[in-house]
C-alpha cells in the first residue's frame, strides 16, 4: 500500500522545506561582506598551492568500493532468507551456508592478496613494470633495434 | 514449510568439478601466490580430468533438463565439455610454461582458468537464457582478469578494452533476454521454442530479442560488427591466455548459439537466417582482408579468428542436424589449430615481453625446424588446405550452408578462404624461404614441443580420417527436446 | 482520507519533526554537560537554566552569521549538500514506533509515522543516503581538506555499513519480520539484546561509524583535516550539517532501541486515560541511555587511525558478522528440525567451527603482502587517505 508512505513524503517535504527556508531566511538577515581572502579555499592561512580538479585518488578507494558492492549484495541476498529462514529450514540453512562459504573463500583470497590492507599498497608489482615499460634487459633492447632496422630496410625496399 | 526444490546437482557435475577446483585453487593461491606453480598446474589438470570424466558419465543419460529446467543434459553439452576440458588442459600447460620460463608467478591463473572453464561448461549446458547470461558473465570476468594477468602495459590496456566493450555487449545480451521474455513470457529455451512455434504472422518482439542475443553472443566470438576488441585483446593478452580464450570461448558460445538459435528461436529460422548470413559473410570477408594487412602474427591470427567465426556461423543458416555437427567439427578442428598456433607463437616470442612481429618468424625453418613445422601444420589447417582438419571442416560447413540454399554465402566463403590462404601461406613462406636475422630468442625446451605435437597430430588425423568423430558429433547434434 | 485524516497526518509529522529538533537540542546539551563532567569542567551554564538552551543560542548565532561560498565551489551542489546531509535522519525516524497509540477524535493514532513492511530496509537505505551529503559537500567545496575528508569518510561509511547490515540480518533471523511493529511484538518476552548481544555490539559500532561520531569521526578529524568535509561551510549551512549529524545519532539510537532493547516496552503496566505515556517515556528513557553510552564512548576513546579503522571494519566486523549470522542460523534451525538432539548438534557445530577458526587464525595474523615480496613496499609507510 503506497498510502503507507504518505507520512514519509510529508516528512521529506517538511525537512526539505525547513532546510530551504532556513537557507533563504538566513540569507535575508545575515551580513554579506565578501572579500577575496575570505572567499579563497581554506588552507590554514596559506595561499592554496593547488586546488583539487580532476583529482585521482588512491586505487584503494576503488578496491573498497568494489568490495563493498560484493558484500552489500551478499547482504541483500541474506535479507529475504533471514525473514523466511525458519520456514526454509535445514535446506535453506545449508544453501545459505554454502553461499556464505563461497563469498568467504573470495574474502580470504582478498585478505591474503592484501586487498584489505590499508597501510601497504594493494599490489606491489615489483616484478611487473607497469610504470616503465622501457627495455631493461640487453636482449630485448637488441631485438627492438633489430625490429627498427628491419622496418627501415623494408621501407627502403619499398622505394 | 516451504518445499525445497529438487536439487539435481549431478546434472551439472562437470561444472561443479570445475568451479570446485577453481575455488580450491583460489584459496590456495591466496596462501601461495608466489610459490611454486607446479602443484597448481597438476591440480588444474586433475580437476579437468575429473570434469571430463563426469561429463562422460553423463553421456548415456536420458536427454532432459534438470534444476527446474535451467540446464540440459544431452550429448551436445557432453561433447562440448570434453572439448573445453581438452582446451583447458593445453591452456593450463602453456600458462605453466609461460610463467615458469620467466619465473613470473601468478598462481591465480589456474583459479581463473578453472572459473572460466566452469562458466563455459555451464554455458554449453544452459537451457535457460538467464543461465546463458550468468555463464557468459562468469567466463568473461575470468577472461578479463586473465588478460591483464602479467600487469604489463599492453595486457592491462587490452583487458580494459575487453572489459568495457564486454560490459557493453552484456547489456545487449540482457536486453535480448528481456525482449525474448516479453515475446514469450518465459526465459527457458524449451519454453521459448514452445511459445514461438505455431504462432502465425511475424513476431517482431521475438525477432528483436533473438537479434540482440546474437549481438551479445556474437561479441564474445568476435563476429564482424562486434569484432573491434579482438585484435587488441588477442595481441595484448599473454599468449597462453590468447590460445585458451580464442578456442574455448568460441566452442562455448557457439554451442550456446546452437541452443538459442536452433532450438529456442528455431521456428524463426527463416527470418533469422538472412541476418546470420550477413554477419557470417561480413566476418569472413573483413577478417580475411584485414588479416592480410597485419605485420604481427598474433594480430594476424586474431583477424583470422574473426574470419573463422564467420565460417562457423555460416553453418547456422541450416538448422538441420548436419549443420550442428558441422559446426561442432569445425569448432574442434579450429580449436586444435588455434591453440597450437598460439602455443608455438608463445614459444617463439621469447618471454613475457612478447615479440610477435613478422621479423621473429623470418627463417625460423632453419633455426627451429620443429616449431616451424608445427606452426605450418596449424596454419595450413586454419587455411583449410588438405589433408588437415580445417579442409574437412570447411567442406562440412559449406555443405550445410549449401543444403540450406545459401550458395552465395558459400561462394563468399570460398573466396575468403582463398584470401585467407594468402596470409597463412605468407607466414609459412617467411619461415621457410628467408634468412634468419637477429638473435634467436625462441624457447629451446623440448617438452612444450612434444605437447604441441598433440594438437598437430589431432589436426592431421581428423583431416585424413574425419570419420573417427563425425558420427559422434552427429549423435551430439540431435537435439530432441 | 477526509480532512481530519489529513490534518492528523500533518500534525503527526510536524510533532515528530519538531520533537526530533527539540531532542537534538537537548542531547547536544547533554553531551556537552557529560563530556564536561568527564573532563572536570562545568560546561555550558549561561543560556537558560544550567545552560540547557545553549544549542538554541548556538543555532541563532549561526543563523545570523555570514555564509561564505568559496569562489572555487560548485555552487548548486554546495548549497544542496547540507540539506542532503540533514534529511536522511528525519526520514529514517519515520518508521520507528515510539509508543503505542492514542485515540483522539474517535480515531486511533499510532505512535509511528509509517509502519512499512520493509522497515529495516528503509532504515538501511536512509542511513546509506547520508554518504551523499558528505561526499557532495566535500567534492563541491573545491578545496583540499574537504575533498580528502569526504573521500575517506565515504570509504569508512560504506565499509561499516556492511557490518551493520550483517548485524541487522541476525536480528531479522531472530524475529522473522522486517516490520518494525512486529519486531517489537516479537520482543515481548525477551529483548533481542540478550540472545543477540554480539549483533548489538556490531550494530552499535557500525552505527557510530555511520554517523561519523567519535572515535570514528575521521571525516572531520580536526588534527589533520581542519574540519573535514565541512571545512568550507559556515553559518546556517554548517548548522545543518551539525543538525543532520545529531538527528542521525538520535535516529540510530532509536533504531538500536527498537531492534535490540524492546522498543517502547517497559515494566510498569499503565492503563486508564494516559496509557500511552508509559511506553513513550520508556522509549525516551532507552534512547537517552543509548545516547549516554555513545557520549561515554566519545569522551573515553581517542580517534582511531584511518588504517586501523578500515582494518577493523573489514577484518573484524565483517567476518564476525558473517559467522554470527551462521551461528544464529544453526542455533535456531537445528533444534527446530531435530528437537532436543538438535541442540547438541548445534553446540557441536559451533564448538567445531570455533576450533577451526582458532586453527586457521594464525594464517592471517601477519601481513602477507610484505612477507612474500622482499621488493614490496616497506611496512609502516605513512598513511595517506
Amino acid at each position: 500500500m503506497l498510502t503507507e508512505y504518505l507520512p514519509i513524503v510529508a516528512m521529506a517535504v517538511l525537512a526539505v522545506a525547513f532546510g530551504v527556508a532556513s537557507l533563504v531566511v538566513s540569507r535575508m538577515f545575515r551580513p554579506h561582506r565578501p572579500n577575496p581572502v575570505k572567499l579563497s579555499p581554506y588552507e590554514c592561512g596559506n595561499d592554496p598551492v593547488r586546488l583539487p580538479r580532476g583529482e585521482r585518488f588512491s586505487v584503494k578507494f576503488y578496491v573498497v568500493a568494489m568490495l563493498f558492492i560484493i558484500f552489500d549484495i551478499e547482504i541483500i541476498f541474506l535479507f529475504p532468507w533471514a525473514v523466511r529462514f525458519r520456514q526454509l529450514g535445514l535446506f535453506g540453512l545449508v544453501e545459505m551456508a554454502f553461499f556464505i562459504g563461497l563469498v568467504f573463500v573470495a574474502y580470504i583470497y582478498v585478505w591474503r592478496a592484501g586487498g584489505l590492507d590499508w597501510a601497504t599498497s594493494v599490489e606491489a608489482p615489483a616484478d611487473a613494470d607497469l610504470a616503465s615499460d622501457s627495455p631493461r634487459d640487453p636482449m630485448a633492447a637488441a631485438d627492438e633495434e633489430l625490429a627498427a632496422a628491419m622496418h627501415d630496410a623494408e621501407v627502403a625496399g619499398a622505394r | 514449510m516451504i518445499d525445497a526444490p529438487r536439487v539435481e546437482l549431478w546434472a551439472i557435475l562437470p561444472v561443479l568439478m570445475l568451479f570446485g577446483g577453481g575455488l580450491i585453487a583460489l584459496l590456495a593461491s591466496g596462501f601461495a601466490r608466489r610459490a611454486a606453480q607446479a602443484p597448481f598446474a597438476l591440480f588444474t589438470l586433475a580437476a579437468l580430468a575429473a570434469a571430463a570424466a563426469s561429463a562422460l558419465w553423463l553421456w548415456n543419460r536420458e536427454t532432459t533438463t534438470a534444476l527446474e529446467g535451467m540446464v540440459s543434459i544431452d550429448r551436445l553439452a557432453v561433447v562440448a565439455t570434453l572439448a573445453l576440458c581438452g582446451i583447458g588442459a593445453f591452456g593450463a600447460y602453456l600458462g605453466f610454461h609461460y610463467f615458469e620460463r620467466d619465473d613470473f608467478r601468478r598462481n591465480e591463473f589456474y583459479a581463473l582458468l578453472l572459473f572460466a572453464l566452469g562458466g563455459m561448461a555451464l554455458l554449453v549446458a544452459a537451457a535457460d537464457l538467464i543461465v546463458v547470461f550468468l555463464a557468459v558473465e562468469v567466463l568473461s570476468l575470468a577472461l578479463y582478469v586473465m588478460t591483464a594477468l602479467t600487469f604489463r602495459r599492453g595486457p592491462t590496456e587490452a583487458a580494459m578494452k575487453y572489459f568495457l566493450l564486454g560490459a557493453f555487449a552484456s547489456a545487449f545480451l540482457l536486453y535480448g533476454v528481456a525482449m525474448s521474455y516479453g515475446a514469450s513470457a518465459t526465459t527457458s529455451v524449451q519454453g521459448l521454442a514452445r511459445a514461438l512455434t505455431g504462432v502465425g504472422g511475424s513476431q517482431p518482439l521475438a525477432l528483436v530479442g533473438a537479434l540482440l542475443l546474437v549481438v551479445g553472443l556474437g561479441f564474445k566470438v568476435s563476429l564482424v560488427p562486434f569484432h573491434m576488441w579482438t585484435p587488441d585483446v588477442y595481441q595484448g593478452a599473454p599468449s597462453p591466455v590468447t590460445a585458451f580464450m580464442s578456442a574455448a570461448t568460441k566452442v562455448a558460445v557457439f554451442v550456446a548459439m546452437v541452443r538459442v538459435l536452433d532450438v529456442a528461436f528455431g521456428s524463426l529460422a527463416w527470418d533469422l537466417a538472412p541476418a546470420i548470413a550477413v554477419l557470417s559473410a561480413g566476418s569472413m570477408i573483413l577478417g580475411s582482408v584485414l588479416a592480410i594487412a597485419q605485420r604481427d602474427v598474433k594480430r594476424m591470427l586474431a583477424y583470422s579468428s574473426v574470419a573463422q567465426a564467420g565460417f562457423i556461423l555460416s553453418s547456422f543458416v541450416s538448422p538441420e542436424r548436419e549443420g550442428i555437427a558441422a559446426a561442432l567439427f569445425y569448432l574442434i578442428s579450429y580449436s586444435a589449430a588455434v591453440v597450437g598456433a598460439f602455443g608455438v607463437v608463445m614459444l617463439i616470442s621469447g618471454g613475457i615481453r612478447e615479440q610477435t612481429g613478422f621479423e621473429r618468424f623470418r627463417g625460423l625453418g632453419r633455426r627451429q625446424p620443429v616449431l616451424a613445422a608445427l606452426l605450418s601444420v596449424f596454419l595450413l589447417s586454419l587455411a583449410g588446405i588438405p589433408p588437415t582438419a580445417g579442409f574437412v571442416a570447411k567442406v562440412l560447413v559449406f555443405g550445410a550452408a549449401t543444403s540450406a540454399g545459401y550458395w552465395p554465402l558459400v561462394l563468399i566463403g570460398a573466396l575468403a578462404s582463398v584470401a585467407g590462404a594468402f596470409f597463412y601461406l605468407r607466414v609459412i613462406a617467411l619461415m621457410a624461404m628467408q634468412e634468419p636475422r637477429g638473435v634467436d630468442i625462441a624457447d629451446p625446451s623440448p617438452l612444450p614441443r612434444l605437447v604441441l605435437a598433440v594438437p598437430a597430430v589431432t589436426v592431421v588425423v581428423l583431416g585424413i580420417v574425419p570419420g573417427v568423430i563425425v558420427p559422434l558429433l552427429q549423435e551430439a547434434g540431435v537435439l530432441t527436446w | 482520507m477526509d480532512w481530519v485524516g489529513w490534518a492528523i497526518l500533518v500534525v503527526r509529522v510536524a510533532i515528530v519533526f519538531f520533537g526530533l529538533l527539540i531532542s537534538v537540542m537537548l542531547y547536544i546539551w547533554m553531551e556537552r554537560k557529560v563530556i564536561a563532567d568527564m573532563q572536570t569542567r562545568v560546561g555550558p551554564l549561561r543560556a537558560g537554566p544550567r545552560g540547557v538552551l545553549i544549542t538554541l543560542a548556538d543555532g541563532i548565532k549561526l543563523f545570523f552569521k555570514e555564509g561564505i561560498t568559496p569562489t572555487a565551489a560548485d555552487h548548486p551542489v554546495y548549497a544542496v549538500a547540507p540539506i542532503l546531509a540533514m534529511f536522511p535522519g528525519f526520514l529514517a525516524f519515520c518508521v520507528i514506533p515510539f509508543g503505542t497509540s492514542v485515540t483522539l477524535f474517535g480515531r486511533e493514532i499510532p505512535f509511528q509515522l509509517a509502519d512499512l513492511n520493509i522497515g529495516i530496509l528503509w532504515i538501511l537505505a536512509m542511513t546509506s543516503l547520508s554518504v551523499y551529503g558528505v561526499v557532495l559537500a566535500g567534492w563541491s567545496s573545491g578545496s583540499n581538506y574537504p575533498l580528502l575528508g569526504a573521500v575517506r569518510s565515504s570509504a569508512q561509511m560504506i565499509s561499516y555499513e556492511v557490518g551493520m547490515g550483517l548485524a541487522l540480518v541476525a536480528v531479522l533471523m531472530y524475529s522473522g519480520t522486517l516490520r518494525m511493529s512486529e519486531l517489537i511484538a516479537a520482543q515481548d518476552t525477551v529483548w533481542n539484546v540478550i540472545p543477540q548481544f554480539p549483533a548489538f555490539v556490531v550494530f552499535l559500532i557500525g552505527a557510530i561509524a555511520e554517523t561519523n561520531r567519535p572515535p570514528f569521526d575521521l571525516a572531520e578529524a580536526e588534527s589533520e583535516l581542519v574540519a573535514g568535509f565541512h571545512t568550507e561551510y559556515s553559518g546556517i549551512k554548517f548548522a545543518m550539517f551539525y543538525l543532520g549529524e545529531y538527528v542521525s545519532t538520535v535516529t540510530v539510537a532509536a533504531v538500536a532501541v527498537t531492534l535490540f532493547l524492546g522498543g517502547w516496552r517497559g515494566w510498569w503496566p499503565f492503563d486508564g486515560a494516559v496509557a500511552w505515556i508509559g511506553p513513550l517515556l520508556w522509549f525516551v528513557l532507552k534512547i537517552t541511555a543509548v545516547i549516554y553510552v555513545l557520549i561515554l564512548v566519545r569522551a573515553t576513546l581517542p580517534r582511531m587511525r584511518y588504517d586501523r579503522l578500515m582494518n577493523f571494519g573489514w577484518k573484524v566486523l565483517i567476518p564476525f558478522g558473517l559467522v554470527w549470522v551462521m551461528i544464529t542460523g544453526v542455533v535456531v534451525v537445528l533444534p527446530q528440525e531435530y528437537g532436543n538432539r538438535g541442540r547438541y548438534i548445534a553446540g557441536a557445530v559451533i564448538v567445531g567451527a570455533a576450533a577451526l577458526a582458532t586453527l586457521v587464525a594464525p594464517l592471517f595474523s601477519h601481513r602477507p603482502a610484505s612477507e612474500a615480496e622482499p621488493g614490496g613496499q616497506p611496512e609502516g609507510r605513512e598513511v595517506r587517505a
